[in-house]
């Protein structure tokens, strides 16, 4: 339906269209359209073929539709026929929405087919609009291509077009040949000789001819000649024509030249030739003359020495640093770099007057430099020699001159002189091999003695007694036995008194170190330590200054030892109770640690200790006193401590005397970097506890360790380990050990199922049910039971 | 001068003069004057799609050619 109203609508509009472009009336208002169609329709149709008029009645009949065609064609908007059919409205509606060219193209149609079609006017106008050239009315062509009216295309005749192309060809060949031969025709072949050659007669007449040139040419030369002189220009011409001979080059015009070659270069008898060395264009410096066979070989020579690679800098090479001619030579740095820096600079030399250049300056300088050389100095020195062992004979003569030493007097020493000497620290001479051995310093011996000037006698007899060589010795007369024995006292004497001297300066000493009063007090102590009479090699320096010991350093961190003493080879603190122990500790600790400056330290205590007690047994007796028993508690218990009747399980700590105050250690802490983390110390080392656990020392468990297969069979030992290691490598058994296993197993399982009272097969619970059968409480096993029934036995 | 059809087989055929030198954008500006519809959304084939820059004589389209008008 829908495709039949199309046509309906294309066809109206066909209509439409044939009458405008027959009737002219293009611009229809919309709503007249409907009434005015079937007036054109019939119009149109007339003006077009039958088929249109059969359309056209076809339209009329169906018009009564049109509306409602009209409606459904409305509703499709995209279709631009039926818009002719439409309401005014909405065609006015859709109008707007369209374009404007639209209008002119719906209101006018061709005659042509179904399709609409512009005419030619109006597609120009409609190309104008969009901007596009007219068409190309070429009526030929239209009519030649259509398919509804195919027309014969012309004859191609290959003929013809052969034949155009030959002449065409032609024409251009006869051309050519033309233009060739008017070149040509200018050149003479060689088949056309000259006439003069072979004939006499025209040679003859050539001749002549050009004898007759001669002859005009001279004469016009002369005419011109006289001409000239007439002028007075004959003159001129004729200097111009003279000078040109005269300034041809010549030797002497080479002065100054420079050539760039050395001078040594050249030999004598040697011809070398010399030219002008290449130079830009632009470059106006002078010309320089070179030898190009001398170029070629300096530079070989140059490549050669760069070749050898001699080494660039010598640090050490300056020995050359004055040059040949006695001047300092410049030294520069990195001299290697002047040549790429500021370019080559070769040996050259001028040329003198006349071209020539003798060297003779050169042979000169030459001659000066090797003078120059002849006389100079070198400052290098003669070198060191090996000092030869033995005198040589100028030495010989120079040792005679002896020198007279004075003799040294022996300046009597005394003790007060040796007071202020006391500061110093160190004392040199400590005998000198000169004077003899021991000699002594101080000599209250002289004083004790009658100041005798005599020189001091050496304290070692044997020398004395010996017989000195040496002159300086001078006369000593030993000393007689008397005097020895009182040099031994008097040695001692010496002795101590030297001591005194040594205490006296370390007394100073503290002082400068120490308070005053302790000081003094210390001091008191160590001289009455010393009256007792000790024979102890006091060493000095063990009171005063702080003693680093290893052994003391190692007890210091130490710490407690627990199980100090209970060995019971500690033999010092026995006697003694703790309380007394306390007081001489703290007797002494506090003189010890007032005493000593450095808090830190703290001397193991053990000798003082000894000390103490040495003094406490050597104050008492051997036997003590009788104890006083009524005295009070501590009498009684001390007497029955020393009788052994107590048990003192006094813990017997070795304690090092730990300073007062700790280690000031908030500054610092010991870090031990033993503690890093690897696995392999982390394994070992035991993280449980290391002590028992002191609660629990009854308690004893009963262990018991119970190993299951998985069945939750209990397993033996070897079974268990069986399992153990098969787990540990990582496979099990084979076929045959798990097939023998498996049987086994069975085997205990049957053994267990099996009855214990009972034969496998059951035998007695198959007796007992038999005879729970049968109510008797025997079987019978053979024969049929009926022969031994209780009714039938009878009589 | 050539005159092309175009049909797109649903009941718009339409005859467009041109120019042999025109292109397809050309030609499709007249077509869709002649149809109503927005001359970007038309395509032409004829069993290619033409494009719009090539010329009619390029794709040789003669006089009397039909090709297909279809729609994007």
């Amino acid at each position: 339906m829908g495709s039949s109203k199309k046509h309906r609508g294309e066809k109206e509009a066909a209509g439409t269209t044939a009458a405008a472009g027959t009737g002219g009336a293009t611009e229809q208002p919309p709503r007249h359209r409907e009434h005015k169609k079937h007036k054109h329709r019939s119009g149109g149709s007339g003006g077009s073929g039958g088929e249109r008029r059969k359309r056209s009645r076809e339209r009329g009949g169906e018009r009564g539709s049109g509306r409602r065609g009209a409606e459904a064609e409305a509703r499709s908007s995209t279709h631009g026929r039926e818009r002719s059919q439409a309401e005014p409205s909405e065609r006015r509606v859709k109008r707007e929405k369209r374009d404007d060219g639209y209008e002119a193209a719906a209101s006018s149609k061709t005659s042509s087919g179904d399709a609409s079609s512009l005419s030619i006017e109006e597609t120009n106008k409609l190309r104008a609009k969009l901007g596009l050239k007219p068409l190309e009315v070429n009526a030929i062509k239209k009519e030649a291509g259509t398919k509804e009216e195919p027309v014969t295309a012309d004859v191609i005749n290959p003929m013809a077009l052969r034949q155009r192309e030959e002449l065409r060809e032609k024409l251009a060949a006869a051309k050519e040949k033309r233009l060739l031969n008017q070149k040509l025709g200018k050149i003479k072949t060689l088949g056309e000789d000259d006439p003069w050659l072979d004939d006499t007669a025209a040679w003859i007449e050539r001749s002549r001819q050009l004898q007759k040139e001669k002859d005009l040419a001279e004469k016009r030369a002369k005419l011109l000649e006289e001409m000239d002189q007439e002028f007075g220009v004959s003159t001129l011409v004729e200097e111009e024509f003279g000078q040109r001979r005269q300034d041809l080059y010549s030797a002497r015009d080479l002065q100054g030249l420079t050539v760039e070659h050395a001078i040594d270069s050249f030999r004598e008898g040697e011809t070398m030739i010399l030219t002008l060395k290449d130079k830009g264009v632009l470059q106006e410096e002078e010309d320089v003359l070179v030898n190009v066979n001398l170029v070629d070989k300096e530079r070989a020579e140059k490549n050669v020495e760069l070749r050898k690679k001699k080494p660039d800098y010598l640090p050490y090479a300056e020995d050359e640093s004055v040059d040949d001619l006695a001047q300092q030579k410049p030294r520069s740095i990195l001299s290697k770099y002047d040549e790429e820096l500021e370019g080559e600079r070769p040996h050259s030399f001028r040329l003198e007057q006349g071209g020539t250049a003798d060297g003779l300056r050169e042979r000169e300088l030459e001659e000066i430099r090797a003078k120059l050389r002849l006389q100079a100095q070198s400052l290098s020195t003669v070198g060191p020699r090996l000092a030869s062992e033995y005198l040589t004979p100028e030495e010989m003569t120079k040792r005679r001159v002896k020198k007279i030493r004075k003799k040294e007097k022996e300046v009597v020493v005394r003790a007060d002189d040796l007071l202020p000497l006391g500061d110093q620290t160190q004392d040199g001479d400590f005998g000198s091999r000169l004077r003899g051995r021991g000699r002594r310093r101080v000599s209250e011996v002289e004083e004790e003695k009658e100041p005798v000037p005599q020189p001091l006698p050496s304290d070692d007899t044997r020398v004395e007694n010996m017989d000195i060589s040496d002159e300086e010795e001078g006369g000593a007369p030993p000393p007689g036995s008397p005097q020895v024995l009182e040099e031994d006292e008097a040695e001692l004497e010496l002795q101590k008194q030297l001591e005194k001297g040594r205490r006296l300066r370390q007394l100073q000493q503290l002082q400068q170190l120490r308070d005053s009063g302790e000081k003094v007090v210390e001091i008191v102590k160590k001289l009455e330590s010393r009256q007792r009479g000790w024979e102890e090699d006091e060493d000095p320096e063990r009171k005063g200054a702080i003693v680093f010991n290893a052994t003391s350093e190692f007890c210091r961190t130490l710490g407690e030892i627990p199980t100090y003493g209970l060995a019971g080879n500690r033999e010092e603190q026995e006697e003694l109770m703790d309380f007394e122990r306390d007081e001489e500790r703290s007797a002494n600790g506090g003189s010890e640690s007032d005493g000593e400056e450095n808090i830190g330290w703290s001397t193991v205590n053990l000798d003082e200790e000894k000390q103490q007690q040495d003094f406490s047994a050597s104050s008492t007796t051997i036997l003590d006193e009788e104890p006083i028993v009524n005295r009070g508690l501590a009498a009684a218990l001390l007497l029955c401590q020393n009788k052994g009747l107590l048990e003192t399980t006094v813990q017997k700590v070795a304690r090092v005397k730990a300073p007062n105050k700790s280690l000031p250690s908030a500054v610092y802490c010991i870090e031990d970097k033993m503690a890093i983390d690897d696995k392999y110390s982390r394994r070992e080392e035991y993280r449980g506890f290391t002590q028992d656990f002191k609660e629990k020392d009854g308690y004893k468990p009963d262990v018991k360790i119970e190993y299951v297969d998985e069945t939750g069979r209990k397993l033996t030992p070897k079974e268990a380990f069986r399992q153990l290691s098969h787990r540990f490598h990582g496979k099990g058994s084979g076929k045959m050990k798990t097939e023998r296993r498996m049987k086994k197993l069975d085997e205990e399982a049957l053994l267990k199922k099996m009855s214990s009272s009972d034969t496998p097969l059951g035998t007695v619970a198959l007796l007992q049910e038999k005879q729970k059968a049968q109510k008797t409480p025997y079987i019978v096993l053979s024969g049929s039971g009926k022969s031994m029934n209780a009714n039938t036995i009878t009589k | 001068m050539i005159e092309v059809v175009c049909n797109d087989r649903l009941g718009k055929k339409v005859r467009v003069k041109c120019n042999t030198d025109d292109t397809i954008g050309d030609l499709k500006k007249l077509i869709a004057a002649q149809t109503g519809t927005r001359w970007n959304k038309i395509v032409l084939k004829k069993y290619t799609i033409f494009k719009d820059h090539v010329s009619l004589g390029d794709y040789e389209i003669h006089d009397g050619m039909n090709l297909e008008l279809y729609y994007q």
